[in-house]
């Protein structure tokens, strides 16, 4: 998770962290609004923009074989799922694509890839103690914005956990790729077991220490970091309200 | 309401145990019997005794964490502050208990340094201003200032040790229990946090301190000790630390210095290493050096080479090398420990002999064969690593069936593998504890567990990653002393470990890792300032001693030995 | 299911909710089985997690399992509004399995009854693999993020293999030693005292408690059975709506690639509307059962 973060000094970070949970809800909203493949290219181009900006393009670089992956499957999966009418591209068995379907593909692609720009550039500016913050303050329970958080913070340790885990049990001989369906199951066995047992122990240890440092005391939470509503936010938010009006208008007239 | 008022209400004691006795759930005896002691408000209480004596259990009595979290049966009386605990919830104690915990990893939970310190403050509801004052103050004390931009998760251990007492003294509550703080510290740092309590403890806050390394309790206003669960013991620190007999008969062992007055007979126990030289040279220990050729031979003899290394470079991302030429011959027989400090590569190279990872350049060969060209199984029967965390290789349900999993890996035929299985057990002393279930095992036999399953492949390298973190003294020496019977019936061992005592008394070579290399140093190196600030090494007292008098060991009965010291 | 808002209150609950989500994702990532078509079938044992934990850990598993299917999308770049669809998906994938055996079995241990309760567990896990395909894939296809004979079926082969493969051993080895460490979620939920109850409260309460006890008594043995058959309907519902709606899916799905089938009422409607509504009596189904658990 922190291998996202890129910081919180730029226009998006800068603003409150539940305006910014407004604003990935709003930037998501407008690529569902429009299908055909330019009013999507433009939501696109202003994404990727807003990655340049707040420098979390370097994740989406990171990332680039997937985006790679997702561009030609969700192209090639509505191209030839949604076969609409129009010149005919290509046959094969009973289906036909056409160009028509093609370009439906192509702007489903750049939506996929809307939303993966918008969750890096989301992950890049917030931390997750402020995503639990910004919920909390939009009305989520104190403690469900918590497990959210903390579910951020233990993955990438129980990443780590399961590596470590593999690493373990290749050295004592383990071959997770050898013999069949059943057979290879049966050995990830040997890694699942320790991961969740690892976990287990940590999880108790947590639950004990969050419990004697008051979690959940009852006192009203004061916040170490404080986080003051300005102009910007509601610029920003009037900025994406504005976008997914145009997003309606293209689509209606 | 003014201060001293709050931190000690009338007369009464700040922590009050009458007549405790707490039974874990689905547990067969008591992990606390009868306890009664009381602890004035202002005092600095150590708490000592073995792994399994009932300190972190007694610990967990006081915010009534234990029996209202962790289940069980108390009987007796609680009373912190004059409240009685079990009336209480457990977050009701939270402003007059701060309590860190043993296990200190999984406390840390936050993405930064000062949110993570303001947690318990912002749960009290405390105003921002006072949180930040607070944070800064223990940022400062507990030397955390150049690390706030990191991300704690990736902090050392000592670091991570730190940030988790600094969350806890921040809230300054009246009353503090730590559970082992120290574990983690270099003595630098553990010298600055004694300290601190010291400090909180003359401004009228308690503090009961569990630790295995009892020179940290020297300056202790008393100490307790618990055995099986009964107080056996509790008087003022020096009468407790100067009683060589009771200590022993609970399973601990004096401070290095006091057992060395003892032996020589000195007048008294000296204050530390210039006084304990001092008071050495005046009783008139001229030294035997001509025993050092005893202490030779009792090293049993090493063979043929078993592992070679050579200019092995490594690294998790091109740009940032961790190893930058390893060298290493080590033949069979030998006990080796690498030391270095956290992030120094130590693990990382261990990876690389066992072929966790592959080394960009450079050579291992293992038994006369190359590392890379060995199948997992063919490699498991030649080097063997037992991780530091048992629980990262520990799995089925029973320890025999878990020796037997790596040694049916490894393709011993099915009808031979009991007799390994038995053998490994036999070893390690786990023979009674065949058919138990590992998941219910404590960690030290959770660590001898592990070892075992390495040593059914019968390897001639083994590779253990801190052997000895989370045991107690006792159980330290036993898994040490299992390591050099391994290295007499001509295995090579190899070692990481951050006790530099441990490595001296234990080890026959030593080797440092730093700036991506291996550095091999022995006792006269100590003397080398800067060596000793670049890799962050401290000689521990018996070291620097034993140098002092121009003799090369570390080991106690050794420097004894050096001296002239009468047989007991 | 109020367990799942009462839950809440306990400390350990919430941490096991972090640690299913966290272990969902840190097995789901990083190991496959096997690979049936490269990128979109593979058999991967993180599939049998939620299921897995549900036996132990009950509610903190359901929303574990949705918050967990929430970070893999954002780390794998599938967030988006299908993360919404498959938040439901998964906190059903998550929730039926204990539902399903509290409902059938109570508090027995898995495996005490030997291999009909193996059967069973089986069984349980392949109806809340048919939930969470039909669930995610009614949805993606509704919001048109991809078809539903696509995405359905993926979810369906992957999870039902990883646990038809694994629910099994991983309960065998986990179960005794959670019910031993007394993580067991019914245990949690029984033991831990609720956070802070004003003084009031806790005296009017207590004042109610004795004519409320008396009451409970009589009141308990019809209000027993009436637990029992809201559950055994539930069971059928969420079951019989599970499977229909994969059925019906893929039948409504594959149709519109030209093999004449339809449904009354739904057929000659074009695009993926036909999938979307057609769907969402079976889905309404699954969520009334659910309820009923």
């Amino acid at each position: 998770m922190r291998a996202f973060f890129v910081g919180e000094d730029n226009p998006i970070g800068r603003t409150h962290p539940s305006t910014r949970i407004g604003l990935l809800v709003l930037a998501c909203m407008a690529p569902l609004l429009v299908n055909s493949w330019p009013p999507m290219a433009a939501l696109l181009a202003f994404y990727l923009m807003a990655a340049i900006a707040t420098g979390a393009w370097r994740s989406l670089l990171r990332v680039k074989s997937l985006i790679v992956v997702f561009l030609v499957m969700s192209t090639g999966l509505w191209t030839f799922f949604k076969p609409l009418p129009g010149t005919p591209l290509l046959t094969i068995g009973p289906i036909t694509a056409t160009v028509e379907s093609l370009l439906f593909g192509v702007a489903m692609g750049m939506r996929v890839l809307s939303f993966l720009a918008l969750a890096l550039i989301f992950l890049g500016t917030t931390r997750v103690e402020d995503i639990g913050y910004g919920l909390e303050r939009l009305g989520v329970p104190y403690r469900l914005a918590f497990a959210l958080s903390l579910s951020f913070r233990l993955t990438p340790l129980f990443l780590e956990s399961a590596e470590q885990i593999a690493a373990a049990q290749k050295v004592r001989g383990l071959d997770l790729n050898e013999g069949g369906l059943v057979e290879k199951a049966r050995r990830h066995v040997a890694i699942v077991v320790p991961v969740l047992i690892s976990a287990l122990r940590r999880a108790d240890g947590l639950a004990l220490a969050l419990e004697s440092k008051g979690f959940g005391a009852g006192h009203k939470r004061t916040s170490l970091v404080a986080h003051p509503v300005t102009r910007r936010d509601g610029l920003a938010l009037s900025l994406l309200v504005t976008i997914n009006l145009a997003a309606l208008a293209y689509r209606w007239l | 309401m003014d201060e001293a008022t709050n931190l000690s209400p009338g007369n009464a004691p700040a922590v009050h145990f009458e007549n405790l006795t707490f039974t874990y759930k689905r547990a067969d005896g008591p992990a606390l019997a009868d306890v009664n002691l009381r602890i004035e408000s202002g005092r600095f209480v150590g708490l000592i005794g073995r792994n399994g004596a009932g300190k972190s259990t007694l610990a967990r009595c006081v915010n009534g964490i234990v029996p209202k979290f962790v289940k069980g049966k108390l009987d007796g009386r609680v009373s912190v502050l004059g409240r009685d605990v079990a009336r209480e919830t457990v977050a009701r104690m939270t402003p007059s208990v701060g309590i860190v915990f043993q296990d200190f990893e999984t406390q840390i939970f936050s993405t930064g340094l000062m949110r993570e310190i303001a947690f318990v403050m912002e749960n009290l509801g405390r105003p921002r201003d006072e949180m930040r004052e607070a944070v800064e103050r223990w940022v400062d004390r507990l030397d955390l200032r150049d690390l706030l931009g990191r991300e704690p998760s990736t902090l050392s251990g000592g670091q991570k040790q730190r940030l988790a007492l600094a969350s806890i003294l921040a809230a300054e509550p009246p009353i503090l229990v730590l559970d082992e703080p120290t574990t983690d510290l270099d003595p630098i740092s553990a010298a600055e946090l004694l300290a601190a309590l010291k400090a909180l403890a003359h401004s009228g806050r308690t503090i009961l301190f569990i630790t295995h390394e009892l020179d940290f309790l020297r300056d202790a206003d008393e100490i307790a000790v618990l055995d099986q669960g009964r107080l056996v013991a509790h008087g003022a620190a020096d009468a407790v630390l100067g009683d060589g007999p009771l200590l022993e008969r609970h399973g601990l062992v004096a401070p290095a210095l006091s057992r060395l007055a003892a032996r020589l007979r000195l007048p008294r126990a000296p204050r530390d290493v210039d006084d304990a030289e001092a008071l050495i040279r005046q009783a008139g220990y001229d030294g035997h050096p001509e025993n050092l050729a005893d202490i030779d031979a009792r090293n049993p003899p090493l063979g043929d080479t078993v592992l070679s290394v050579s200019g092995v470079r490594f690294g998790y991302r091109p740009e940032a090398p961790v190893l930058e030429g390893v060298d290493l011959s080590v033949p069979a027989g030998m006990a080796l420990a690498i030391l270095g400090q956290n992030g120094s590569g130590k693990t990382t190279l261990m990876r690389n002999l066992v072929g966790i990872v592959e080394p960009w350049d450079g050579e291992i060969v293992v038994d006369g064969r190359d590392v890379a060209s060995m199948s997992a199984a063919q490699r498991a029967t030649r080097i063997g690593m037992v991780f530091q965390n048992p629980d990262h290789q520990i799995f089925c349900a029973s320890a025999a069936e878990e020796v037997a999993f790596g040694v049916r890996q490894v393709g011993v035929a099915e009808e031979a593998i009991d007799e390994r299985v038995a053998e490994a057990l036999a070893f390690v002393g786990l023979s009674d504890e065949a058919d138990a279930d590992p998941f219910s095992m404590d960690k030290g036999r959770r660590k001898k567990l592990a070892l075992a399953s390495v040593l059914a492949c019968r390897p001639k390298v083994i590779l253990l990653d801190e052997p000895t973190t989370g045991l107690d003294v006792l159980e330290q020496e036993a898994m040490m002393n299992l390591l050099l019977s391994l290295c007499a019936s001509g295995h090579a061992v190899i070692f990481i470990t951050h006790h530099v005592e441990l490595a001296m008394r234990y080890a026959r070579e030593i080797r440092v890792m730093h700036e991506g290399r291996l550095r091999a140093i022995d006792n006269t190196d100590f003397a080398d300032g800067e060596l000793m600030a670049a890799t962050r090494l401290t000689p521990p007292p018996m070291a620097e001693l034993s140098r002092r008098f121009g003799y090369p060991t570390a080991r106690f009965d050794e420097l004894l030995m050096l001296l002239g010291a009468e047989d007991e | 299911m109020v367990e799942l808002f009462t839950m809440w209150r306990s400390t350990r609950m919430v941490v096991l909710v972090a640690v299913t989500a966290a272990s969902y994702v840190a097995v789901l990532v990083p190991f496959k089985i096997a690979v049936i078509l490269p990128g979109l079938t593979e058999v991967r044992p993180g599939a049998a997690i939620p299921i897995l934990l549900s036996f132990l850990f009950g509610p903190a598993a359901a929303w574990g399992a949705a918050i967990g299917n929430t970070i893999g999308d954002m780390l794998g770049g599938m967030f988006g509004p299908g993360s919404i669809v498959g938040f439901a998906g998964n906190f059903l994938y998550g929730y039926v399995p204990y539902v399903f055996w509290r409902a059938l079995r109570g508090r027995a241990r898995p495996g005490v009854r030997g291999a009909r309760d193996w059967v069973l567990v089986i069984l349980i896990s392949l109806i809340s693999s048919f939930t969470i395909a039909g669930v995610i894939g009614w949805g993606a296809d509704a919001l048109g993020l991809a078809p539903y004979a696509a995405i359905g079926n993926i979810i369906l082969v992957n999870n039902s293999l990883a646990s038809l493969l694994l629910a099994v051993p991983l309960l065998a080895a986990l179960y005794p030693r959670v019910e031993k460490a007394g993580l067991l979620w019914h245990e949690i939920m029984d033991n831990e005292p609720p956070v802070e109850i004003s003084n009031t409260a806790v005296t009017a309460a207590s004042g109610r408690g004795v004519m409320m006890a008396r009451l409970t008594k009589l009141r308990a043995d019809s209000a027993g059975m009436r637990q029992l058959a809201r559950r055994a309907l539930g069971v059928l519902l969420l079951t019989a709506g599970a499977v229909a709606a994969v059925c019906v899916g893929n039948a409504l799905s594959i149709g519109l690639m030209g093999v004449s089938f339809g449904v009354a009422g739904f057929a000659g409607q074009a695009g993926t509307a036909t999938v979307a509504w057609g769907l969402l009596p079976f889905i309404a189904l699954i969520f009334v059962g659910a309820l009923l658990l």
